[in-house]
């Protein structure tokens, strides 16, 4: 939905957006002492290393809490009601805010399943979403229109 | 038991109605706040040697931040202590806090503690600017965050590990409309009594917030004078003596929060007990910071006033209503009185102090003792405060 926000990128996240862009879901990992962290940053949070690493991560991840939002949050941002505004825990540890999309908004629950897969937005960019089920193959190249 | 040097107090403490005012700028509101303190205790300017501001549009892009120095000249003073001082809604708590530090330690001996607020109609450029202030920009913005959808992390969190229900949730708000009815300031003074069914049947806001879950957005603000207990005693019959303040910073953004059950209210609790030498038996009543109906349920528990899942229960059985033993939010809660925009922290402070100073009019309660919470930013920043009539 071109009329959403484009992420803004730092030169600390670049990879993690770039990655995006091809329908890759990417996490830093400390190459000193392997944690897997979120948001991306120039040192790694548990050691204060500057060594950081890109993986690709599994695409899997469970419902830490969501809420059904009925209301418009800015101008465009939703043309139907509601919409699933969520936290979620990947497999690899790192939690990360998404909607869940694609989805029977009754019948979800908190420790669901989802797993991610990517919206188009301006410019080329793309976010990460989830919807709910497992992936259909490691790749993670699921688009959502 | 620590005591503090000086016995600081909450010597004044005052509040503008909430509400709409058009015709004020957010500078004119501060001002308005500081001129209303002074009438309703009689002070006079040149008691005050010191000054804790919020910054003027707190929640903007662009806060004020020599706020401070802008009121001092305004008022033409020349504080021996100045500082704009921002925690989002924990500002107040935090102001209380550090001037009583200051108190103790001499550096000052009249502190005044003040913002005001706007807190614009919902619409989405304002829902726009609001929600940018309390979200992560890069990961959560593009995700289209509102406020209470936020919050609702938290509630629906809270609701799927201890078996709260919406039922809970609502009771939080019947106790609270009950409040504000005997309060003629509160927004919903003239408002009829409402039920659970009532909560249940309004429109959802973001599950599981119902319309009457949510605190009502408005403009206001309030000021107090903290300051030694000698010179309390000569401005009011009975102060409310800071006994106890804790305070406490985790995560940042709701995203980041590892536990979404856990904020840290329990922390800032513990020392603020610890520091006043009581447990929560010994409370009378208290206020709290209400964004929505889950908040009074998870920092009830947190700071130890009923187990895991069972503060509904105080709600329920009347026990923190007009006739209750254990009142709760007595001026009619931010869901009950409004939300002052970014002076809405200064509300539950206010109402502690008038509760114990017994100058709460209609809403009295027996009120030895006080438990202020409030917090800032998506509940991840926490103040506590206990309050009470002897040093
Ligand atoms: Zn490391």
């Amino acid at each position: 939905m071109p009329g959403r926000p484009v992420p803004q990128v730092t030169d600390a996240t670049r990879p993690y957006w770039e990655a995006a862009r091809e329908s890759r879901l990417s996490l830093p990992k400390c190459g000193a002492c392997g944690d897997v962290f979120f948001p991306p940053r120039q040192k790694c949070p548990a050691c204060r290393s500057d060594q950081i690493a890109w993986i690709t991560a599994s695409g899997e991840a469970e419902i830490v809490s969501f809420s059904a939002v009925h209301m418009q949050p800015f101008e465009g941002y939703a043309d139907h009601f509601p919409y699933v505004l969520a936290i979620v825990r990947l497999a690899e540890g790192p939690q990360l805010m998404t909607n869940i999309v694609d989805c029977d908004v009754d019948a979800l629950r908190i420790g669901d399943g989802v797993s991610v897969c990517f919206e188009a937005r301006g410019d080329g960019a793309r976010i990460p979403q989830f919807r709910p089920g497992r992936a259909i193959n490691s790749n993670q190249n699921g688009d959502v229109s | 038991m620590v005591t503090l040097t000086n016995s600081p107090a909450i010597a004044a403490a005052a509040e503008i109605k909430p509400g709409r005012y058009p015709d004020l700028s957010n500078a004119q509101l501060y001002l308005q706040v500081i001129e209303q303190l002074l009438a309703d205790w009689n002070l006079k300017l040149g008691d005050i040697d010191g000054v804790l501001a919020a910054p003027l549009d707190m929640a903007t892009p662009s806060p004020k931040i020599f706020t401070h120095e802008m009121l001092a000249e305004e008022l033409g003073l020349t504080p021996r202590l100045g500082l704009t001082m921002s925690a989002g809604g924990a500002t107040y708590g935090y102001m209380v806090q550090y001037a009583a530090l200051a108190i103790a330690a001499g550096k000052a001996e009249a502190v005044l503690c003040v913002g005001a607020g706007k807190f614009a109609k919902m619409s989405p450029d304002v829902a726009e600017t609001l929600i940018k202030s309390v979200c992560d920009p890069e990961f959560e913005f593009p995700y289209g965050p509102v406020i209470a959808g936020l919050y609702a992390q938290y509630a629906a969190r809270y609701m799927h590990e201890f078996g709260v229900t919406a039922q809970d949730m609502a009771a939080v708000s019947v106790s609270s409309r009950k409040w504000a009815k005997l309060n003629p300031a509160a927004l919903t003074y003239a408002k009829p009594d409402i039920s659970v069914a009532d909560v249940l049947a309004s429109r959802m806001i973001a599950s599981p917030f119902h319309y009457l879950d949510c605190s009502i957005p408005c403009e206001g603000g309030g000021a107090v004078l903290v300051t030694s207990g000698e010179v309390a005693r000569r401005i009011s019959a009975q102060p409310a003596y800071i006994l106890g303040m804790g305070e406490f910073h985790g995560h940042g953004y709701v995203s980041r929060n590892r536990n979404l059950v856990d904020c840290g209210a329990a922390r800032s609790g513990a020392d603020a007990f610890r520091q006043a030498g009581l447990a929560p038996a010994d409370i009378d009543h208290v206020q709290i910071y209400d964004a929505f109906s889950i908040n009074p349920l998870m920092f009830l528990e947190d700071l130890g006033f009923a187990a895991r899942g069972k503060a509904a229960e105080l709600f329920h059985s009347g026990r923190t209503a007009p006739g209750g033993d254990f009142a709760v939010n007595t001026y009619g809660g931010l869901i009950g009185y409004g939300h002052g925009g970014d002076a809405s922290g200064m509300s539950m402070i206010v109402e502690g102090a008038l509760q114990v100073m017994g100058r709460a009019d209609g809403r009295q309660v027996s009120a030895d003792r006080a438990l202020v919470h409030s917090y800032g930013g998506m509940m991840a920043e926490h103040s506590t405060l206990i309050l009470g009539r002897s040093a």
